[in-house]
């Protein structure tokens, strides 16, 4: 948890809202989110979210995630904005996205995924402001419908850290090869239902992540477990083609991402291609490296001959001659020794 | 305690979504008639409740605790509303199950990571201050994905070192055949070592022994043993004084806590420390109902026990030699 708050009534809002700082922004919620969470910190701020650490008042004050749309700052450097309606639908689509994506991992029965506690409208006082605009002149967006429902998801509380930091900490670096494995297990384990095509409604459909990176994965403080986040990021592939195949972060994409639409390179070996990337930083770090660069040479890496296979075919640039599933990769996993 | 598998009815869920749940609520059975009774054990559940919502890995996660209607027609009417139900979420994996007779060429390292998971799921547990106190078989799950073990009930949870009086912990929460012996003592002190003797009842009923439903174990060198007529070389030796030390009845005598369950699974002759001196008197700092226990009369046997057939003397007063 980072920040601290002070609390004010809004007037116009009619209710007491908790002003957090956090990197020299300011953001607004209620004081009592859905009439039960109490905001009582910033967790994260990602892309396009920002996970509120929580308490629920209803179930004795336990501590839960309350994640809520981003609108960027330049959409609210300027009264009456155009792009700001366009900005504010795109985001609560992307919320309604992962809300979506986190009940299909629970009915496809993936374990070690946040548990998707709540979901619920209420008002976003951060749109409404106040806000400064470039030349200096507080300004409020007082349009009613900007800031009135705004769609927030209430998550299970993960007291961790990033998997960059885990694999710095000695507890990795004790057995940072076998502790690899176990990610690399994990990460395909967790994958590979999303990538199965199966019936939904009148069709066939599964699902891409596009974006694995160690700022998506979480390791628990105690436990030392793995957690997905970031559902947002899933594409949906169906018999039209994919949708939402616009996620992606450099270095981790695979190559053909650049060479052909993001559409037609859409395909469950992206995914594969990431996992190399991910696990050969995790080796870096791991192995007492301070950086870890996404594109190290395999060759470099101070891993046994196998190792380097499996992570080559992995990263294979070619698509067609990489590892095309993840249950392919839990079968070379499985082989390793670590 | 009843279970029930509910469907979440959240007016945005479409049919094909709807997710599955786990809700929780008080099984009184013929003592719902009394309301004291009733009213004690609801406040006993909604304090494991309340310390199950803390927040811990491989325990279920809490979704939603509320109060509803107990329409149970013996119900008094003081106490017919307020009956309070918790909601977990439900958890996917595969329930773990007893072996049989034919076990894989793994079966050491499966009853191994076995332990492990659980000692880790209880050690975040008690580092946090809390013991489970039991473990029912049933409610272990091995989740696939995530590559690992996690409980699926977890209503027995309790603050550690308080004495079985504390008007928080209850007994309904917990079965006599999955927990230890001190559980049922109103004097004793539910400690990590209470599940340490939990987790070895299930690591025997994992392994098929079928576990009585009393809090002691009955018999545990030859349970022990008859691992080894049933499993041969199967199970190591390790395991088996895990086993031995983790059930003794005593919980000063005992495995004392996870971090020695863990030591002795992969250093099986790691010298286990020498019992912890009995805490006495039990769980002063708080108010009990009890007595000072009486001290025992000591046995008159041996030398010092005077001559054979004084007053007093041992149940063998009338010896071969003695008495008529």
């Amino acid at each position: 948890m980072q920040g601290t708050f002070r609390e004010e009534h809004d007037q116009v809002i009619d209710r007491d809202v908790r002003v957090f700082s956090h990197d020299g922004r300011e953001f607004r919620y209620p004081a009592v989110l859905g009439g039960r969470y109490e905001p009582v910190g910033i967790m994260a701020i990602g892309g396009f979210g920002i996970l509120l650490h929580a308490l629920h008042r209803r179930i004795f004050d336990r501590h839960v995630l309350i994640k809520a749309a981003l609108v960027g700052t330049h959409e609210l450097a300027r009264p009456r904005n155009a792009a700001l309606p366009e900005a504010l639908q795109e985001a609560r689509r992307r919320m309604e996205h992962e809300r979506k994506m986190l009940l299909h991992g629970r009915l496809r029965h993936v374990g070690a995924i946040p548990t998707l506690i709540d979901w619920f409208d209420d008002v976003n006082p951060t749109v409404r402001g106040p806000h400064v605009d470039p030349d200096g002149q507080p300004f409020t967006n007082d349009d009613p419908s900007l800031w009135r429902d705004s769609r927030y998801l209430v998550l299970g509380h993960i007291d961790g850290v990033q998997l960059d930091v885990h694999c710095r900490s000695d507890r990795f670096r004790r057995a940072w090869l076998a502790e690899t494995k176990v990610l690399g297990m994990y990460l395909a384990a967790t994958l590979q239902p999303f990538h199965m095509a199966k019936a939904f409604g009148n069709a066939a459909i599964h699902f891409v992540y596009q974006d694995l990176k160690p700022a998506n994965i979480i390791v628990t403080r105690v436990s030392g477990h793995y957690h997905l986040i970031d559902f947002g990021s899933f594409a949906v592939v169906g018999p039209g083609g994919p949708q939402l195949a616009d996620a992606h972060t450099e270095g981790y994409a695979a190559p053909e991402r650049g060479r052909i639409s993001l559409a037609d390179s859409c395909h469950p070996r992206i995914d594969v291609y990431s996992l190399g990337v991910v696990l050969s930083q995790a080796i870096q770090w791991g192995s007492g490296a301070d950086s870890a660069p996404v594109d190290a040479p395999i060759d470099s890496l101070p891993v046994p001959p196998e190792w380097k296979t499996f992570l080559g075919r992995c990263r294979e640039p070619a698509p067609d001659v990489r590892l095309q599933s993840m249950d392919q990769v839990l079968t070379c996993l499985g082989r390793l020794r670590a | 305690m009843s279970y029930a598998t509910v469907l979440d009815r959240h007016p945005d869920l479409s049919a094909a979504m709807a997710r599955r749940a786990t809700a929780c609520c008080l099984n009184f059975g013929p003592d719902c008639r009394d309301e004291w009774l009733v009213r004690e054990w609801r406040r006993q559940f909604e304090h494991a409740a309340q310390s199950l919502s803390t927040g811990f890995s491989g325990l279920p996660e809490p979704l939603d605790f509320f109060y509803t209607v107990n329409t149970a027609p013996q119900f008094p009417a003081g106490v017919i509303r307020d009956e309070p139900v918790i909601v977990f979420q439900f958890d996917t994996g595969l329930p773990a199950i007893a072996y049989g007779d034919d076990v894989s060429p793994t079966f050491a390292h499966e009853l191994t990571t076995f332990i492990l998971g659980a000692a880790t799921i209880f050690k975040s547990l008690h580092d946090a201050g809390f013991v489970l106190r039991q473990l029912p078989l049933n409610s272990v799950v091995w989740n696939r994905a995530a590559r690992r073990y996690s409980f699926r009930e977890g209503l027995g949870i309790a603050p550690i070192g308080h004495s079985n009086f504390h008007p928080r912990i209850g007994f309904p929460m917990i079965m006599p055949q999955w927990s230890a012996p001190e559980c049922f003592d109103a004097e004793a002190e539910i400690t990590p070592a209470s599940d340490v003797y939990a987790l070895g009842k299930t690591v025997l009923a994992l392994l098929g022994h079928n576990i009585p439903r009393t809090a002691v174990l009955p018999n545990v060198h030859d349970a022990v043993e008859g691992l080894e007529r049933r499993f041969g070389n199967h199970v190591p030796d390790r395991i088996r004084r895990l086993l031995l030390l983790a059930l003794h009845p005593d919980p000063h005598q005992r495995t004392r806590d996870m971090d020695q369950v863990v030591g002795m699974l992969f250093d099986g002759d790691a010298p286990v420390t020498p019992p912890t001196p009995p805490l006495f008197p039990q769980a002063s700092h708080i108010a009990t109902k009890t007595r000072p226990r009486a001290p025992q009369k000591p046995l008159r046997r041996g030398p010092s026990a005077g001559p054979r057939g004084a007053k007093g003397g041992g149940h063998d007063r009338k010896g071969p030699h003695g008495g008529a």
